[in-house]
Parts: C-alpha cells; structure tokens; sequence
C-alpha cells in the first residue's frame, strides 16, 4: 500500500467532510416538519391508550400464531407463579425481568433490544415450548422484539405496548421503574 | 449551510441555554425537546443517512431517535455531551434496521440545482458530493458509521468508540482502513489525491 503523505490526508479528509455535508445538505428537505412528528408521536403516547395500537403479529404467514398465543393463555394458568406473561420482575431468589416466548416448534428463540444493543440474547427453552430469558434492566423505556429461529423478528404478544419501528416492523415496549418494576 | 458548532464541533461544551432546555424537556416540557429537536436533527439525520444510506430509514431514524432520547431522558447524564448521547440512539437504532437486513436498497441521490450560486461551482461540488456519498455506500457496513461519526459528525475517537461500543484502537483501524479504501475509490474519480511519498 502506498504510504499516505499528511498533505494528501488532510486533502482526502476535506474532501470527506465536504462531500458527506454536501450530501447531507441535498436531502435537507426531509428535516422539515421533524420536530412536529416528534412532538405529534410524544403528545399522543402521553395520552391513555395513545400510543401505536399493537398488531399482534405482523405477518399472516406465521401460521403458528395461533397457536403460540393459545399457548401462552394457556402457560400462563400453569405458571401463574411465575407471572407468565406479564413482564413483570420475578419473585424472590431470581431478580430481573423474565421474557416470556411460547413457541415450541421453533428451534431458537431469542430476544434484542434497547438493552442489549440489538444483539441477540438467547431463550432457554423450558417444558411444552416456553421459552424464557431473564434480564436485569436499569429503569427506562426499552423497544425489543422476539427473534425466532434467526430470522423471524416477533414483538412480544404480552407486551403492553406495541409501536411502530419502520415499515412494517413492530417493536414491544417496557417501561421499567425505579425498583426494577414494570410500570 | 454550515453546521450548528454546537453538535459538530468537538468538546463543544452545553450553554447554559441548553441545559435549560434540557432541564425543562425532562420536567415534560415539549417545546423545549422541541427546540432540542430544531438544534439537533440535521446532525442527528445526517449520521442516520450515512449509516442506512437511505433517506427515507433516515428520516424515520431521526424522528425515532428524538423520541426515544426524550423518553429516556432520565438516563442522560447532564454532565456529558448531548450529541454524543443522542447519536449513540441514532446509531443503534440504525445498527439494529442494518442487522434486520430491511433497509431498502440506497438511493443514488445527486444533488439539486440551486439557482443564484455559480454554475460551476455547484456542479463541482455536487458531482464531489455524490462521489463520496457513492464512495462512502460502498464501505462495508463495519466501516460506514466510523467514517461518518468521523468526517460528518465531526466526533474524535474516543466518543466514536463510546458510540458504537468498539475499543478505541479498533476505532483507528477501521478508520484507517477505510480510508485507504475511500482514497483508492476517490482517487479513480479524481476526487482526492493519489496517496504517493513526498
């Protein structure tokens, strides 16, 4: 490789800073009325049931939705103890929040969010399919999904809330409190 | 259009005003975030665009951004610099959309023409402008968002690393590596000089 001179460097780095502004500067238009947006989106999930109403899954094709969701009903009257279902911290001994997936024809589940950078952090997969991680959360507001066999990105059916990502993504969303509670 | 040195310039400390606003905007007040929002969306959108390399995820990027941040205002520490806490929610939310594989392939934009500025000039500069931008699309997605939060944002390495969550050193090796591949793409075009020894 050529070695680079400090002159040509400092040449290729302004042209860089100029270029990308440039660039940045030609699609401009598209800034107009952001802060409207903004504030349109954080006035209406400041109102009781105003934010994105869930679609609870965003696909037709995942026949086993059904299914899955029949699933959790059903887990969650035989893990009451547990708070299947409900994000909430689990009871003595475990600490954190237990994520909750019930899905046994998948041959992985895992879940990305906020919290984890949108990496991937597996599920371990427990009787009848359920599958469950549990996670300690400093308190916020954190969007995360489900992520089935690799590939197949799920919001959390139990999830209080579910927004809008892009196009035809959906997130879940927890809000967690000061004591590590969902709110 | 020069960009508000409050977002690009590095170390920029916070006014006094902008703290206020801060403040504000996490006692509920929405048009404070809203001002929040005016000061810092070109800077917010433009690291967005150059990561995603797509004006429309950008655009959306930005908004989710602002909201996200004002959501999570709790968290932001006072003492530190905003931009780098905001760009750190743009970059992730770009990075997950990168990794969900959804962006739709990249626009190849050139630039408008402006009336009232020299002919020449604009052409030069907006066949520069799309040059890098097409330079800079062909990086791989583990170089892109250096050489943005670099050269755009205008970040040192040290807040790069704290952005995207890298080693520093790592940091300067991407940054050097693709910029060897940005002079060898430029250079073909006759936008930066050929890398030779004095």
């Amino acid at each position: 490789m050529p070695k680079l001179t400090e002159s040509n460097d400092r040449k290729l780095e302004e042209a860089l800073r100029a270029g990308l502004s440039g660039y940045v500067e030609s699609q401009s238009s598209r800034l107009v009325g952001l802060e409207q947006r903004v504030l349109d989106e954080l006035a209406a999930r400041r109102r009781p049931g105003g934010a994105v109403k869930r679609s609870l899954i965003p696909s037709g094709r995942l026949v086993p939705v059904a299914v899955a969701l029949a699933l959790v009903i059903f887990a969650g009257g035989l893990l009451a103890g547990l708070q299947l279902g409900r994000l909430q911290p689990t009871l003595a001994g475990g600490g954190g929040l237990l994520f909750v997936m019930a899905y046994p024809e998948a041959k992985s589940v895992a879940i990305a969010g906020d919290f984890t950078n949108w990496n991937k952090v597996p599920l371990q997969r427990g009787p009848d399919g359920i599958w469950s991680v549990r996670l300690q959360l400093p308190p916020g507001r954190y969007e995360y999904a489900f992520i089935v066999n690799g590939t197949r990105w799920l919001p959390d059916p139990r999830a209080s809330q579910i927004v809008r990502s892009y196009g035809n993504d959906f997130n879940s969303v927890i809000y967690v409190g000061k004591r590590g509670e969902t709110l | 259009m020069p960009r508000d040195p409050v977002y690009g310039a590095k170390g920029t400390p916070k006014t006094e005003e902008e703290l206020s606003l801060l403040r504000r905007s996490l006692s509920g007040d929405l048009a404070a975030w809203g001002e929040i929002v005016t000061r810092y969306k070109e800077a917010v959108f433009g690291v967005a665009l150059g990561i995603t390399r797509n004006p429309a995820d950008a655009q959306d990027a930005a908004s989710d951004a602002f909201i996200r941040a004002y959501e999570n205002l709790n968290r932001y520490d006072m003492s530190r610099k905003f931009s780098t806490w905001i760009f750190t929610i743009v970059a992730n939310l770009c990075k997950n959309k990168l990794r969900r594989a959804k962006f739709s392939a990249p626009l190849k934009q050139v630039g408008r023409l402006i009336g009232g500025r020299d002919p020449a000039k604009i052409v030069y500069q907006e066949s520069r402008d799309a040059l890098v931008q097409e330079a800079v699309e062909r990086l791989g997605d583990k170089y892109r968002p250096a050489i943005i939060l670099r050269f755009y944002a205008d970040l040192d390495y040290k807040e790069i690393a704290e952005i995207l969550h890298l080693p520093e050193g790592t940091v300067k090796t991407r940054l050097h590596r693709a910029k060897a591949q940005l002079r060898a793409l430029l250079t073909e075009k006759g936008v930066a000089p050929d890398a030779q020894t004095d």
